[in-house]
């Protein structure tokens, strides 16, 4: 839904037309994703589909495989656990607003799963980091269905 | 291929900052116009056009497809809208060559834009997995590094990334169009704030508002427009899921396959002896070492010593990003279309003072989306 | 700025704010500014075939060709088209019903989408000239809608 919209004139800065769009959206999460968030939600648990043909065990699960295009069918379940494949520490977000404490985002192979499965970090200083680690899920006891349903992964 | 096609004609903007002074058709209006000037033929003779943009949230205007064609000044002709992330300028180079090589259209204007100073923060999440947990492209991008690095440290080292810079941004004030023209030393850039570890603030690339234009012609028309055509001699895309922790982003498969294609459309054999340069999309400084790896040009793990010892230094044996690359002009869309027609330029011999001597052949790369779409052109100054 | 969404968990809702800003050009910004300041409309003289344009762009999107000058038109014109608007669409400056009109201003060669009271004098062929509202703020909308003359 448009606002209001106006000019801003200044000289040298040209004229700006500024405003403000409000958009509400919703959208079906479709099967694999419905499944996805209710387990995590209700059983604190982490499912991944496995690919008809490379067998690779995908995360999040999707009907078809990324890398072959192959229908992914067979529901598996995998770790909340597993190694830590790379990570960065974050001082700030893109717009220069600096965090009050770095954020380490990882990416994770969880026991069981072909792909990685991106996170965050915690109980870690981003120092004491290394790739290769074992980390382990930190579930939060206030689950809706999203990802961070898992406050964050903890080295083990 | 059913007939041959070439680049005849360029134009760009200054890239810069924030473009107060210009509306995005505007903007998109200002390169087109220089690359119909550049082939030194009216807007009349212009078959159909060729448009790539980033999403709406970047264009500072919506559906800039109603808007830009209009604007271009050749109005009544057949216009197409393509957008591929990152790769999008160079989705629409290769839209405009598969417009001219299937024979529908002779003449084909090809523009690119997109002005980030006036972007929307956010848009609509992309959280297909029903997550809404994305990692940004900087992000991405660190996590990339780091685990490049750490597959082949010592060889590669944080102090490679800033070597790059150095190499680029040197490039660069050489370049008119540039928008960041001030040499740094790699010890800045080591010294630079972190950003996303192990990225610093000058690993990273700036953003502008930019526009970049190609005229694309048949064989027939490119002889008669331009003494020296640069014609296409390789083309390769790959698209990969939109999971992008999927794949090994030390050495993206997306890429690997795109050069492969366009290697063997391009009757490519040593890449590394048979091109002259490579103009890649070095969105930050570690991705000019993957990049050159990925193409090619060395062994995994070898992409420091490349830089390290000089070899793809404008003055050495294989220039890498002799215009400065993504990390001196980071025009959004445009910037994918930008290493095609510094390439083609080059192949033409008029990419002015940042102009390689003798180039005959040189590629150009491309990457967008969450690492996903990846594109190799390749031109030759033969057809 | 998207706020972040929540699952139903068949259903990904949420709703996305979106600020913006944008350079709105010489050409479109002495436009808004002549609205805004002036209560004057400006229409686009093609170099190239001579047009009058409104609202006025840098550029000819009938030939191509670069604007030559600004020029006032109107502020009278006359509808070429209408249809009235019986539930107003989100977001609409005007509460229905209204109508909208095409209104071809004097000395202007294309037509103005406006807006226009829902009163059956308003029809193809009569002329209508602006109300500005109060408090303008350099848009379109500035002109509140056309009414009848008289
Ligand atoms: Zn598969
Ligand atoms: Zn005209």
């Amino acid at each position: 839904m448009p606002g209001k919209s106006g000019i801003q004139s200044g000289g040298s800065q040209g004229v700006g037309v500024e405003g403000e769009l409000s958009i509400p959206y919703r959208h079906a999460a479709g099967r694999h994703a419905e499944r996805f968030s209710r387990e995590m939600r209700d059983n604190r648990r982490i499912m991944g589909v496995r690919c008809s043909r490379c067998e690779a065990v995908l995360l999040p699960p999707r009907p078809y495989c990324g890398f072959c295009f192959e229908p992914a069918t067979e529901w598996v379940e995998v770790a909340d656990e597993g190694e830590l494949v790379t990570f960065t520490s974050v001082q700030g977000d893109p717009d220069a607003a600096v965090f009050e404490e770095p954020r380490i985002r990882a990416l994770i192979m969880l026991d069981g799963a072909g792909v990685h499965f991106p996170h965050v970090l915690g109980e870690v200083a981003p120092d004491d980091v290394s790739e290769g680690m074992r980390v382990k899920a930190v579930w939060s006891e206030d689950r809706n269905g999203t990802l961070s349903d898992i406050k964050y992964f903890r080295p083990i | 291929m059913t007939r041959a096609a070439a680049v005849v004609g360029a134009g760009q903007t200054v890239h810069a900052d924030r473009r107060t002074d210009v509306s995005v058709p505007e903007l998109a209006r200002e390169a087109a116009r220089r690359a119909l000037e550049d082939a030194g033929i009216r807007a009349r003779d212009v078959d159909a056009v060729v448009f790539g943009s980033g999403p709406e949230s970047w264009e500072g205007v919506n559906r800039p497809e109603g808007w830009i064609g209009p604007a271009l000044g050749v109005p009544g002709k057949p216009i197409l809208r393509v957008h591929t992330g990152g790769t999008t300028g160079a989705a629409a180079t290769i839209a405009a060559f598969y417009h001219v090589t299937s024979g529908m259209f002779d003449v084909v204007l090809a523009v690119a834009c997109d002005k980030p100073s006036e972007r929307v923060a956010g848009g609509l999440p992309d959280d297909e997995a029903g997550a809404g947990f994305t990692l940004d492209t900087r992000e991405l991008a660190a996590m990339q590094a780091r685990q490049y690095i750490d597959r082949h440290y010592p060889e590669v080292r944080e102090e490679h990334g800033a070597m790059v810079v150095a190499k680029n941004r040197g490039n660069a004030a050489k370049n008119p169009f540039a928008q960041v023209r001030t040499p740094v030393a790699a010890k800045d850039v080591m010294a630079s704030p972190p950003v996303a570890t192990p990225l610093k603030e000058l690993d990273c690339p700036p953003l502008a508002d930019g526009a970049a234009a190609l005229v694309i012609a048949d064989e027939r028309r490119a002889r008669k427009i331009a003494s020296r055509p640069a014609w296409f001699a390789g083309l390769g895309t790959c698209s990969a899921g939109a999971f992008m922790p999927d794949f090994d982003m030390a050495y993206p498969e997306p890429c690997v396959r795109a050069a492969q294609i366009a290697y063997q459309m391009a009757w490519i054999y040593e890449p590394l002896r048979e091109l002259d340069l490579v103009e890649v999309y070095d969105a930050f400084s570690f991705q000019e070492l993957i990049w050159t790896e990925a193409l090619g040009f060395c062994n995994p793990g070898e992409g420091g010593k490349m830089v390290e010892q000089g070899i793809t230094a404008m003055d050495g044996e294989f220039p890498v990003n002799p215009s400065g690359g993504i990390l001196s002009a980071n025009p959004g869309g445009a910037g994918a279309m930008l290493r095609q027609l510094e390439a083609a330029l080059q192949v033409m011999g008029r990419a002015g003072e940042h102009q390689v001597p003798g180039v005959k052949k040189a590629m150009a790369h491309s990457w967008g989306g969450a690492l996903q779409f990846s594109t190799v052109t390749i031109f030759s100054h033969r057809m | 700025m998207s706020e972040s969404g929540s699952l139903k968990p068949d259903q990904v809702s949420g709703e996305a704010r979106l600020e913006y800003r944008w350079a709105a050009g010489g050409t479109t910004g002495e436009f808004l500014q002549a609205l805004r300041d002036y209560r004057r409309i400006l229409g686009a003289v093609c170099g190239g075939c001579g047009m009058v344009a409104v609202p006025p762009l840098s550029y000819c999107e009938i030939c191509g060709g670069d604007t030559d000058e600004l020029r006032e038109v109107g502020p009278r014109g006359v509808v070429t088209s209408w249809a009235r608007v019986i539930e107003a669409p989100q977001g609409s400056p005007v509460e229905a019903p209204f109508r909208y009109v095409l209104v071809l201003l004097e000395g202007a060669d294309t037509a103005l989408v406006h807006l226009a009271p829902d009163d059956d004098r308003v029809d193809v062929g009569v002329t209508v000239v602006p109300e500005f509202r109060e408090g303008r703020s350099g848009a379109v909308t500035d002109i509140k809608w056309f009414v009848p003359e008289g």
